[in-house]
């Protein structure tokens, strides 16, 4: 039996030398590939080809390596050239097949389908160093024996290979191994899974080194764009196309939020920020032009079209407001070659929709084809009427389709290149499905409802911001993501109860607050021009005159200048669980005395007319930072306000370095002259995820430098009596500790009015 | 002091002015009453081009303060000024409307501080009159007199807002950018640049003024549109003229800019 296979096999490949293996699988798969290798291979390759297939059928690992082997090295060798092939034999036995990685060597020969995709032909020596490097580095020796313990992630960094030399450079792989090797090379699973690609930071380090320009980099222009030219605020939702598992993910405007790519790399010589405005614009003028239609009886192909002349007459239509934007739109879709498409053996359909969509938008189009120019006439003739629909659009698409339908149309190989017009989205919103259910939104829904939590009003997405790590002096990159809120509200009138409850306070504090308004007057003497004469001056001067002198002094006024207040405030509370504990001296909580304190100190603060905010946070883990909105800078002191503040609640945890991030960056855009951000808290960082308490000591103390140095004042005013071990490594010397927490309410607007006296 | 000509305050072309509603009858009617007026609306919307036009019509003396903070009531009243024989009174320009009868037309009043403001009083109410108490005379307004300020809301801030007592003297007109037609209409004629060039022009004004709020205190005003105009009516690029004159006065945001560079090009083909 055995024999009767190899004879015939040998007769299929007889033009050819045979394969010294014993292996029939490996004789199969080589008589399917040495056809090919033939072609491809010159003969020292083709040599070496042999070689290696036979050799590694000898090494004791089975099958398997030979077999991967035969299917790729033809383009291996093809690509790199002689010696390329024997290299990486060479490569196999010597680094990977002789350490205790053996497991590795098959996922390392399968991963050069994607290494000569995405290299040039000099860089099979910087992959193998890679390879190397990352091997040397995660297969660790324990007391002196070396390698003895596989490395546990090689297998997991191989199999991505195909994301990592897609989206990053070289460069870019080592930084992102890097990452990994510093915080997981003695934590095996943790390595593994930084290594496939799975966890949030290793997710995080990648995008950080990937090439292009990152939404979140334009986001506020982007943003003011599409408020400047449309007055809308659509929110925005950007997706990672790799890690969303959605092949071809396209945007797309829905619930008033725009799905988009995370990061761009310019093209057809756009920089990406005027490719985001490109995509928005789009969306926004289908959101004003197109109404629904329904899709039931009309085939995927139908709608195909009916969408590349719906896009064309929502563009012509917004191009009759902005002119401008049609050259930004041009420079996007591409041009193809008439007759490049061979519809006898490929389907055109991309080919002729492209050409359609160029020649709808582009008077100077190249295209010969009589029906896309009796189409262009078509379009033309219903655009130059009073008013258009999208059914209009419809009818175009089907008789378009009926006019250029092919055989070849349905032909699974599909002329692809180049037919994509990336600023478009999918047009999902301008069908309407009756009956179908369509399977796919609701896989993407689920999607994104189970990335929310269970409140499900997640729609803004989290800002994420690194964290201080002191052991290793660097950023952790995007590490805690943090969640913006408007807080509860309940019944304002508690917050009126509370002032009443506190009159005699408020008498006091009017006083010093009239102290602070910005009436006060400085005198100004010698001054050219000013509100009065300054007697003594001026009749120096006239003595001057009389005495005959040349050059008397003019600077005879006197002036008054406003004490102006220029301040803008944040307060940011703790709403830790820590808050709800009682004190023993007054019965109530701090949380309660908290809120009396704020009350009292947002009324003085109206009475000054600062810029003035307040909000709350807390955490639970540090993929969970709440940051909640109560009273915000444009507001003020009104019900609305007082409500949210009746409604204080305490819960979780305190990582607060996010926090203060969160809170600077919003109190760096105030326009003032001085910034002061207060943290009133009654213990120290801490979160359930973080076990070194010095840790978030450190984050928190790096967020308050950060946020000096972009000239913002954070002063801490603590409520923990054991503060003193720890506050001054946080705040330096900006805090105040109040002990007898009871007095809060008093304490708290005293130390701000002194603050800003 | 008996020959001073107030008519060289009289202004003698008349300045184009394209009415966007019925205020030329209620500013000659609130004339005509000699109540006070206060005009209300952004910056460079033509409240002063407004006033101008009216004084030209009614054929009376205008004269106008720009405030500012500086600007001190001896400034607005007058004040002693030293000369070899000693001091020598002068009037300032609120005493010289009130005493030869013209217009006073205090620009942009938030401006000046708040207390600089009270010596209008006496001036808005019946007396009508002015004390001078340094040089210890009481003027007796001329009836041609009447008070003007302009104030732009949009710049309220706590620190920079009309008194109460100051606001509630005055009877008030609203006034805002002319809508698109007609404030493209002021820049052709302003400018002479044509109208699809204005069109375009008041667009991006408009994309800016959307941004208020969000980064920007104001909008580009028709002033500024008419000196885009300009500058295009002498040859200067398009997208260089609205760099200059509308995006660059108005903001020193990177973002901003940015922003409204995308927006100039989707505006201009
Ligand atoms: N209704 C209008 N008619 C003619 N020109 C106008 C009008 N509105 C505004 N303008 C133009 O705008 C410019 C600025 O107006 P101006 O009166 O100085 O503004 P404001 O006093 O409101 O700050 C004027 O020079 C004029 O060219
Ligand atoms: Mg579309």
């Amino acid at each position: 039996m055995q024999s009767l296979i190899k004879s015939s096999l040998d007769s299929m490949a007889d033009q050819h030398q045979s394969l010294n293996c014993s292996f029939n699988t490996v004789q199969r798969v080589f008589a399917a590939n040495i056809e090919q290798a033939t072609q491809k291979l010159s003969e020292q390759s083709l040599i070496e080809y042999y070689k290696g297939a036979e050799f590694l059928a000898k090494i004791g690992q089975g099958d398997a390596l030979s077999i991967a082997f035969l299917k790729i090295m033809p383009w291996v060798g093809e690509f790199y050239g002689d010696g390329s092939i024997q290299k990486i034999v060479d490569f196999t036995y010597q680094k990977i097949s002789r350490t205790p990685n053996k497991g590795a060597v098959e996922p390392f020969l399968n991963s050069f389908i994607d290494v000569v995709e995405h290299t040039n032909n000099a860089q099979l020596d910087e992959y193998l160093d890679l390879i190397e490097y990352h091997l040397s580095k995660t297969t660790f020796s324990v007391h002196g024996i070396h390698d003895t313990h596989t490395s546990p992630s090689l297998i997991a960094i191989l199999t991505n290979m195909h994301l990592l030399l897609e989206q990053l450079e070289f460069e870019g792989i080592y930084e992102w191994i890097n990452y990994g090797l510093k915080y997981f090379q003695d934590h095996p699973e943790r390595q593994e899974e930084y290594f496939s690609l799975s966890s949030a930071d290793s997710k995080a380090v990648f995008q950080r080194q990937r090439k292009g320009l990152l939404f979140s980099d334009v986001e506020r222009e982007i943003n003011l764009f599409q408020r400047a030219l449309w007055k809308t605020d659509f929110m925005y939702a950007p997706y990672s196309p790799n890690f969303e598992k959605l092949e071809h993910l396209h945007p797309y405007l829905e619930d008033s939020v725009i799905r988009l790519p995370d990061i761009y790399e310019p093209l057809n010589g756009i920089d990406a920020c005027k490719r985001y405005m490109a995509l928005v614009a789009h969306l926004i003028v289908h959101h004003q032009f197109t109404t629904k239609i329904v899709a039931d009886n009309v085939s995927p192909q139908q709608r195909f079209f009916t969408e590349i002349f719906e896009d064309a007459r929502v563009e012509y239509l917004a191009i009759q407001i902005y002119p401008g934007l049609k050259n930004l739109w041009l420079s996007l879709i591409p041009i193809v070659d008439e007759f490049d498409c061979d519809d006898k053996h490929q389907s055109c359909l991309r080919h002729r929709a492209i050409m359609l969509t160029r020649a709808l938008l582009d008077k100077n189009h190249p295209y010969k084809n009589q029906i896309i120019l009796d189409y262009v006439e078509k379009f033309k003739a219903l655009m130059s009427a009073e008013e258009t629909r999208t059914l209009d659009s419809l009818s175009l698409g089907l008789g378009y389709l009926i006019k250029t339908r092919s055989a070849s149309d349905t032909l699974a190989s599909i002329y692809f290149e180049n037919t994509e017009v990336t600023y478009r989205d999918d047009n999902r919103s301008m069908w309407l499905f009756i009956e179908e259910f369509d399977e796919e939104d609701n896989i993407f829904e689920h999607q994104k409802r189970s990335e929310d939590d269970e409140e499900g009003i997640e729609v803004i997405p989290p800002h994420y911001y690194d964290e201080w790590d002191y052991a290793y002096e660097s950023y952790k990159p995007d590490w805690a993501a943090v969640y913006e809120r408007l807080h509860s509200h309940t019944n304002a009138s508690k917050i009126e109860q509370i002032l009443d409850k506190h009159s005699t306070l408020v008498k006091q504090l009017k006083k010093v607050l009239d102290l602070l308004k910005p009436q006060n007057k400085k005198r100004l003497r010698y001054q050219e021009e000013g509100a009065e004469l300054d007697l003594d001056i001026a009749l120096r001067s006239v003595i001057d005159i009389k005495n005959g002198s040349p050059q008397p002094d003019t600077r005879i006024n006197v002036d008054f200048e406003h004490d102006s207040r220029s301040v803008s405030v944040l307060l940011l509370l703790d709403l830790s669980e820590s808050l709800n504990e009682v004190v023993e001296q007054s019965g109530q909580t701090i949380l309660e005395l908290s809120q009396e304190a704020v009350s009292l100190l947002a009324w003085a603060v109206e009475q000054l007319g600062d810029n003035f905010a307040i909000a709350g946070f807390n955490s639970d883990t540090r993929k969970k930072v709440m940051y909640y909105h109560i009273k915000g800078y444009n507001e003020h002191w009104d019900d609305a306000v007082k409500a949210r503040l009746a409604d204080l609640k305490a819960e979780f945890s305190t990582r607060m370095g996010a926090a203060i991030r969160h809170g600077a960056h919003y109190l760096d855009l105030q326009q003032s002259d001085k910034k002061l951000m207060l943290i009133l808290t009654d213990g120290e960082p801490a979160d359930i995820d973080v076990h070194d308490s010095k840790i978030l000591i450190q984050d928190t103390h790096k967020a308050v430098q950060e946020a000096q140095q972009k000239g913002m004042y954070p002063y801490c005013i603590s409520l923990d009596k054991k503060a003193d071990e720890y506050i001054a490594d946080i705040f330096g010397s900006h805090y105040s500790v109040i002990d007898r927490i009871e007095s809060l309410p008093q304490e708290l607007p005293k130390l701000f009015l002194s603050l800003t006296k | 002091m008996s020959d001073f000509d107030i008519n060289q305050f009289k202004i003698k072309l008349e300045p184009l002015y394209e009415t966007q509603s019925n205020e030329v009858e209620l500013y000659t009617a609130a004339y005509n009453a000699k109540l006070p007026v206060m005009v209300k609306g952004p910056t460079g919307c033509g409240k002063s081009r407004f006033i101008e036009h009216m004084a030209h019509k009614l054929d009376k003396p205008i004269i106008t303060v720009s405030c500012n903070e500086d600007i001190t009531a001896s400034d607005l009243i007058g004040r002693f000024l030293l000369d070899t024989n000693g001091t020598r009174w002068v009037d300032g320009p609120l005493t010289l409307a009130a005493r030869h009868g013209a217009i006073c037309y205090l620009d942009e009043i938030v401006e000046a501080r708040q207390d600089t403001m009270v010596v209008i009083h006496s001036l808005t109410d019946h007396r009508r009159e002015l004390m001078l108490d340094k040089k210890g005379e009481l003027v007796k307004a001329h009836s041609d007199f009447q008070l003007v300020i302009s104030y732009n809301p949009g710049y309220q801030s706590l620190m920079k807002d009309l008194k109460q007592s100051t606001k509630q003297r005055f009877t008030g007109m609203d006034f805002d950018y002319a809508n698109a037609e007609l404030e493209a209409s002021i820049v052709v004629k302003e400018s002479g640049v044509d109208t699809n060039i204005a069109t375009k022009l008041v667009k991006l004004a408009h994309a800016t003024r959307n941004l208020v709020g969000h980064g920007l205190d104001e909008g580009a005003s028709t002033r500024l549109l008419n000196y885009a105009g300009t500058l295009i009516a002498l040859g200067v690029g398009v997208k260089d003229a609205c760099n200059m004159a509308l995006i660059c006065p108005i903001t020193d945001d990177a973002e901003i800019r940015t922003t409204m560079s995308g927006a100039i090009d989707a505006i201009f083909d």
